[in-house]
Parts: structure tokens; sequence; C-alpha cells
């Protein structure tokens, strides 16, 4: 199969676009994508300060390259949240460490165990909440500070197709309107402590981010944290693409349907005031965040261990 | 003979050539969720692989 730009060997064939690109011109096409999603989402103005939320994975370091190779003004941030089996943190953090210095941009790192006294496997234990979701609560309490902290606009995050997806699929399997609603590639600022959420990677799948990635030579964490295996996300997206692989274009037919018809989710959410959390500051429905809530109970944990 | 490294673990395909979509089909993995590599370049499913070639399936797919 020859590129159909330059006539040379391809290295994908895009169905669902009835495109066949090779090396460089699926890096050129890939980045320009990205500036076209950015573009009709609204997700970014020049002036823009853009956190990028970087675990080490393909996806958040691919999107740092992409969105510096634009001319953004970006800063990474990597949360280190204290999982040692296989050293997974460390090694997490060193790729992402290394990325930074390539490009030559700021990472900050904030280290869970310096921030409360303990990493995610302790917090779980106390906490008794499925570990994904003591580790989501983490992120996005994080994210959003550290926004705030370093003055940045706009943060980004590397969500990509296959995770939009199965988290579509996940929420509709359980008719979660709340969610449903709240679903979007760009979440607008709220209040005086939410910061504008993006997610430019939003239409590009796995395979995409991960050939872009490779492309590139980004040096990337292959390695799956131990407590994702066997997690709903990994056998929904197993599903999806299934369906992918019978019907192609079918995650996007599906996701942009979503997007045309989400304004009936949006009118059947309650919408909630944002307030301060007594405790940090940081915006939530509560009088105390969920965060500040998690953090108490490891702090008085510890105390009684 | 056709080298595969799949999964962390080395396997061995008995086929003179075949198309790397073959390849896939016959160890039932999709091609949506991977990205193949012979001898260290990365190649479209529509290549063909012959025998002595090594293959590196890389996944795409992590929980995140």
């Amino acid at each position: 199969v020859k590129c159909r730009k330059c006539g040379g060997r391809a290295v994908i064939s895009l169905k669902e676009h009835k495109l066949s690109l090779c090396k460089t011109h699926y890096v050129e096409w890939f980045t320009d994508y990205t500036r076209k999603t950015i573009v009709k989402f609204g997700m970014l103005n020049h002036g823009d300060r853009v956190l990028v939320a970087v675990s080490g994975g393909k996806d958040s370091l691919a999107l740092w390259d992409v969105l510096n190779t634009l001319g953004y003004d970006t800063i990474g941030l990597y949360i280190d949240l204290g999982i040692e089996e296989e050293n997974y943190s460390g090694t997490s953090r060193e790729k992402c460490a290394a990325f930074a210095r390539r490009i030559g941009r700021e990472l900050k790192i904030v280290k869970i165990e310096d921030e409360i006294g303990a990493g995610i496997p302790y917090i779980r234990k106390v906490t008794r909440r499925p570990v994904c979701s003591v580790c989501g609560l983490t992120k996005r309490y994080y994210m959003n500070k550290v926004a705030i902290e370093t003055g940045a606009t706009v943060l980004a995050t590397g969500h990509n197709l296959d995770d939009e997806v199965s988290q579509l699929f996940g929420n509709i399997m359980n008719w979660q309107i709340d969610y449903l609603a709240q679903q979007s590639p760009a979440l607008p600022e709220r209040g005086e402590g939410l910061r504008k959420k993006i997610k430019p990677f939003c239409y590009f799948t796995e395979k995409q981010t991960l050939l872009y990635t490779l492309l590139r030579n980004i040096d990337y964490v292959e390695m799956d944290c131990r407590y994702s295996l066997g997690a709903t996300t990994l056998s929904n997206k197993e599903i999806i693409n299934q369906i992918e692989h019978r019907s192609p274009g079918a995650k996007r037919r599906f996701y942009d349907g979503f997007l045309r018809n989400k304004s009936l989710f949006e009118a059947m959410d309650e919408n909630v005031e944002l307030r301060k959390c007594a405790r940090c500051g940081m915006p939530t429905v509560n009088e105390v965040c969920s965060f500040c809530h998690t953090s108490s109970k490891v702090t008085s944990a510890m105390g009684r261990s | 003979m056709i080298t595969v490294y799949w999964e962390g673990k080395e396997r061995h395909v008995e086929m003179d050539s075949a198309r790397v979509s073959d390849i896939l089909k016959h160890l039932g993995v999709l091609p949506e969720v991977v990205i193949v590599a012979r001898n260290g370049e990365v190649v479209s499913e529509e290549e063909v692989v012959r025998s002595g070639d090594k293959v590196k399936i890389i996944k795409a797919i992590s929980g995140g």
C-alpha cells in the first residue's frame, strides 16, 4: 500500500479517513489533525498557558510533544502516586523527566506521599474505595490545584477516542446521567477555581497515538499499572474494538453521535453550585471536598498505626 | 519460520510468507489494538512477512 501524499511505503491505512500514509506524512497528518480538533472544539487560544498532565504513557507524552510542536506555551505535570510494585511510579516519573529535558520544557512533580503522607496503595486500604476511583480523585484534585498554582489557564489530558468511547459505554451501561452530562472534549472553566479541561486527542484511536509515539521515538512506559489489570475500562475497550473490527468507524460514529445529542443529558442533569472547600479552598459541591475527606482519613489512620 | 514477539513471549509461526494481517488473525489479535514492527521497522497490516523475519507486536490498549 502506498502513501497517498508521496507514493512511498505506507505504515498505516486509516480506514475511517480512507487514507494511507508513510511515516513522515503520518506524523504531519497527526499533528495537523490535533490542530483541527483544537479549533473545532475551541480548546485553546494562543495566549493560553497549558498544563499537560503526563503519566509517562504514550498518549500524554505524545500530546505534550504535539502541543509543543504547534507552538503552545506548555508545562508538564507528573503526579507520583507512590505505586512501588515493579517500580511503576519511579519509572514513569523518569520517562516524563527525560521527555521534558528533550523538549526543553518545565515538568512539575507532585509526590502524593509528600502531600498527604502516603501513596495510593495505602490510601486505597484506608478508604476501602476501588483503587481507580481513589487514583482518579487524587489526580483530578492535583491537576486542578497545580494548574491554578502555575498560572495555567487550561489543563490538557491525553485521553483518546478509545478512552472516551469506553467511558461513554460504561456511563450508558449504568445510565449515569450526571457523568454523561459532564463528559466532553472541552469543559469550560467553572466558578473561581475549576480550570478549563481539554482532550485534544479525543478523535485518535489508541493505535494512532501509539504509532505517532513510536515514529517520534518517544520513550514511554509500556507496562500497565498493575491496579488497572482487570479494570472495566479495559474489558469495555476489548468489546468496543471487536465492534470496530466488524464495522470500521463505529467508535467515531458512536462518539460523534453522543456529542451531537449531549444536550439531552445536560438538560436532565441538575446544575449544582460550586463553592470553596472549607479546608483547602478548592471547588466542591459539599462543605468539605472529597479529597480533603480522603486525606483526613489517611492522616487519622496513620496516627493510629 | 517467522519469529513473533507478543505479550512478552517468543513464538514461532510455521509459514514461509504471510501478510501481517494473517499473522494477527492466526494469533487471534485484532489489528485495531496493535502496531506491528518487522525487523524493527513499523509496517502496515497489508505488508508481507517472510521466513527469517522477526515480528514484534506492540500493544496499543492501556488501562488509563
